[in-house]
């Protein structure tokens, strides 16, 4: 709680509150930033390489058919208790982990 | 209804942008040059050097600073170690404070500026800053030693001698 002093000094300091207008200060500011280097422009160039590799791969051994094929075999085995394709199951885990692991990587930086 | 500093920090980091900058330059700039013009002679030119070096480091280590913590007293944080460089370069400490050199015409207030810059004469640096960031600018204790690096036991212990100070400087009365 403040004491009866501290009331007076609060009323002094703001009487004596000294407002700055702006005045073109933060035009001044802005016109002499410097330039900045683009903190993610590797981290960019990285994903946007291998991006292009995944889908070059994914095209050149025909990844949707294995992909549509695998998920078909794997609803069929859930449908008719059979056992899946189980080498299909475990990509489709990594790959599940490996989209959730790099976004909370990414949010924890 | 004005953009969180959140929202303006995030646009800056990710999209370099100049406009969303420029608006937290305007939202701080008063209580930036305000608290230079404390801490300095009040001299105009001194004070937007420093406030403008202020902005400038803010915005090269902007990716640099943690959410978890307010933007206000980060920006304080650097705003005082930008004053505290100068004032070990010049030692402004030791020029003449006699002359307090506020000849803005821009402020109503001017006298009772230059009576609070008196007052503020009895106080050596540490109790100075102390005193404005907590009174002025209502930052807590723990704030106050964030921005200062002083422990917390030092921040409560300064103002603590600071008030006696002014209280004995305003000859105020149990």
């Amino acid at each position: 709680m403040n004491d009866e002093f501290e009331n007076f000094l609060e009323k002094e300091i703001s009487k004596s509150k000294i407002q700055f207008s702006d005045n073109g200060f933060s035009d001044q500011v802005i016109f002499n930033l410097p330039k900045r280097k683009k903190a993610f422009a590797v981290r960019e160039t990285i994903i946007t390489f291998s991006a292009i590799i995944s889908a070059f791969v994914f095209i050149l051994i025909n990844g949707l058919n294995i992909f549509l094929s695998g998920l078909l075999n794997l609803s069929n085995s859930l449908i008719h208790l059979k056992s899946p394709n189980y080498e299909f199951v475990i990509v489709l885990i990594a790959f599940s982990l490996m989209s959730l692991l790099i976004p909370y990587i990414e949010l924890k930086k | 209804m004005s953009i969180s500093d959140s929202i303006l920090i995030t646009k800056v980091i990710f999209n370099d942008d100049h406009l969303a900058f420029k608006k937290l330059v305007e939202r701080y700039q008063a209580d930036i040059r305000g608290l230079f013009l404390r801490l300095t002679h009040g001299n105009k030119d001194i004070i937007d050097d420093l406030a403008q070096e202020s902005f400038i480091r803010v915005y090269k280590y902007l990716s640099s600073y943690n959410a978890k913590a307010k933007f206000k007293t980060w920006l304080f944080r650097i705003a005082y170690n930008v004053f505290y460089e100068y004032y070990n370069k010049n030692k402004i400490i030791q020029l003449d404070m006699d002359s307090v050199e506020i000849v803005d015409q821009e402020f109503n207030n001017l006298n009772d500026i230059i009576d609070f810059q008196q007052a503020l004469k009895v106080l050596n640096q540490n109790e100075k800053i102390v005193i404005i960031l907590h009174f002025e600018k209502g930052f807590t204790h723990k704030e106050v030693s964030k921005i200062t690096r002083q422990p917390l036991g030092t921040v409560k212990t300064n103002i603590m001698r600071g008030k006696e100070k002014l209280r004995k400087f305003y000859n105020y009365e149990r």
